[in-house]
């Protein structure tokens, strides 16, 4: 909170990113049925950003961009906004664990927590009633999306230059933005 | 930095954690709404859309036309093939030309000879394909054309050869259409020549199943598959595609729109059929309206 322009400036890319993450997925190529689909570049993006500097990622963005998700994308509105923003949460409140551990645990927690949200829509697609994917199309959906997880950090390190702050300048959470 | 303000953190953290169930909440209501009352909720959807549409649409339009350049670049390396392909395609082409030119004519006597009125034609308007549903649960695209431009909820959408889907959401200046491989769409069908009835079903599969086949008589590999136009869903006589037979035996559709280079799309407006409902004036009022003679005596 040292320096609140630079922290807005990284809200509005974090925004930015965000909304990146939502619009190359839905560029109209490969429209076949059998065509490849995207890993679901939104989750990555918030997972790495909320790891990194949770304060310039707040709940209200991680909201507004997972229900533009569901609405631009065509899932069913809430569902997937409801579990990004529990996942989110989840890395926040676990953001101290992941301090001064290397980056292949990380990665291991970020993927466990996509199979886990991904077995809890299938819970609440469940309990409503509401069809559900094949298994091997969410297999291959969960593997795409943690082979990415790598390059989206990459990306946010050395060319945005998103990192974890140093122990000596990390913020107090007095000042954490909602 | 080392001892944070103990009371403020707390309070904080309870209100933030008191904003957090609310949102989670609110998100799950909605989730459940949609299940519960899909036509509002996606009148919802449809209003989101057409707001922050427009910028991405202005965002990724660069990106798309370079992508679809890209994809065209790649073309050009067999284009060689292509072009020999396309020579030969065209001889077929012109004997096909031929025959359809004569049959026209054929056609137009005999509607003359017998003085027979057709079903007023169909009319469409045509929209350009701007973003995929991008996941790999569900199967379908938004069109560039909505309310304004005459689109209506449950029209068809075809390419130049076949059916693509079903408009299933329209705002004011976009729409969304739901493709014939997704898992949410069937359509009543009849199998020509045979003439049997069925329904196709998607499966996220590019070769749909046929289902609730009446009989399995005359119905061959290669057949062609047209919408049946029963249940008034979807004008009679649109191509779907061929009966292909998987290794199971159960016989699919294998679809004739070009889903591989979908670009543009039409979507079919109809008049609605008049419904006939009472009998005509000649043979006089229902019998029923007619007061009751022997009531009580």
């Amino acid at each position: 909170m040292k320096n609140p322009p630079r922290h807005w400036s990284n809200m509005l890319l974090f925004l930015f990113i965000g909304l990146l993450g939502i619009g190359i997925p839905m560029i109209p190529m490969g429209l076949a049925a059998n065509a490849t689909p995207f890993p679901d570049l939104l989750f990555t993006v918030i997972a790495a950003w909320v790891i990194r500097r949770p304060d310039s990622a707040p709940m209200f963005l991680v909201v507004f961009l997972a229900v533009l998700a569901d609405a631009l994308l065509m899932r069913p509105l809430g569902l997937w906004a409801v579990l990004l923003l529990l996942g989110s949460e989840a890395l926040r409140a676990s953001q101290r664990a992941f301090r001064d551990i290397p980056f292949l645990l990380e990665w291991a927690y970020v993927a466990g927590l996509f199979v886990v949200l991904n077995l809890l829509r299938n819970l609440l697609l469940l309990v409503s009633f509401s069809p559900m994917p094949g298994f091997g199309v969410e297999f291959w959906h969960i593997v795409r999306t943690v082979a990415i997880y790598p390059l989206v950090v990459a990306f946010l390190h050395w060319i945005l230059r998103i990192r974890a702050p140093r122990r000596d300048t990390r913020p107090n959470r007095v000042g954490v933005v909602l | 930095m080392a001892a944070p303000d103990k009371s403020v953190s707390h309070a904080w953290r309870l209100l933030r954690r008191l904003i957090l169930g609310i949102l989670v909440l609110s998100l799950l209501g909605m989730f459940f709404l949609s299940r519960v009352d899909s036509p509002r909720a996606e009148r919802i959807r449809m209003a989101i859309v057409d707001r922050f549409y427009p910028g991405f649409d202005w965002a990724l339009g660069p990106v798309t036309a370079m992508s679809r350049m890209l994809a065209d670049f790649q073309s050009y390396t067999r284009v060689y093939a292509q072009n020999q392909e396309l020579r030969g395609e065209l001889q077929r082409m012109k004997g096909w030309r031929e025959a359809a030119l004569q049959l026209e004519q054929k056609n137009a006597q005999l509607l003359a000879l017998n003085n027979v009125k057709l079903n007023p034609r169909l009319s469409f308007i045509t929209g350009e394909v701007t973003t995929d549903s991008g996941g790999p649960f569900s199967q379908s695209a938004l069109v560039n054309i909505g309310r304004q431009d005459g689109v209506r909820d449950g029209s068809a959408a075809v390419d130049g050869l076949g059916l693509v889907g079903r408009i299933v959401g329209v705002g004011e200046r976009t729409s969304r259409i739901l493709f014939v491989s997704d898992v949410n769409f069937s359509v009543p069908v009849v199998i020509v020549p045979s003439g049997r009835r069925a329904i196709v079903q998607g499966d996220n599969t590019v070769v749909p199943p046929i289902a609730f086949l009446d009989s399995q008589a005359g119905v061959q590999a290669g057949n062609r598959v047209m919408t049946s136009g029963d249940g008034n869903v979807f004008p009679a006589d649109i191509l779907i595609g061929q009966v292909v037979i998987d290794p199971q035996g159960r016989f699919r559709v294998r679809l004739a729109a070009d889903f591989e280079n979908l670009e543009f799309i039409r979507v079919l407006q109809t008049t609605p059929v008049e419904r006939i409902d009472g009998v005509g004036e000649i043979v006089g009022a229902l019998p029923a309206a007619e007061p009751v003679p022997e009531a009580g005596q």
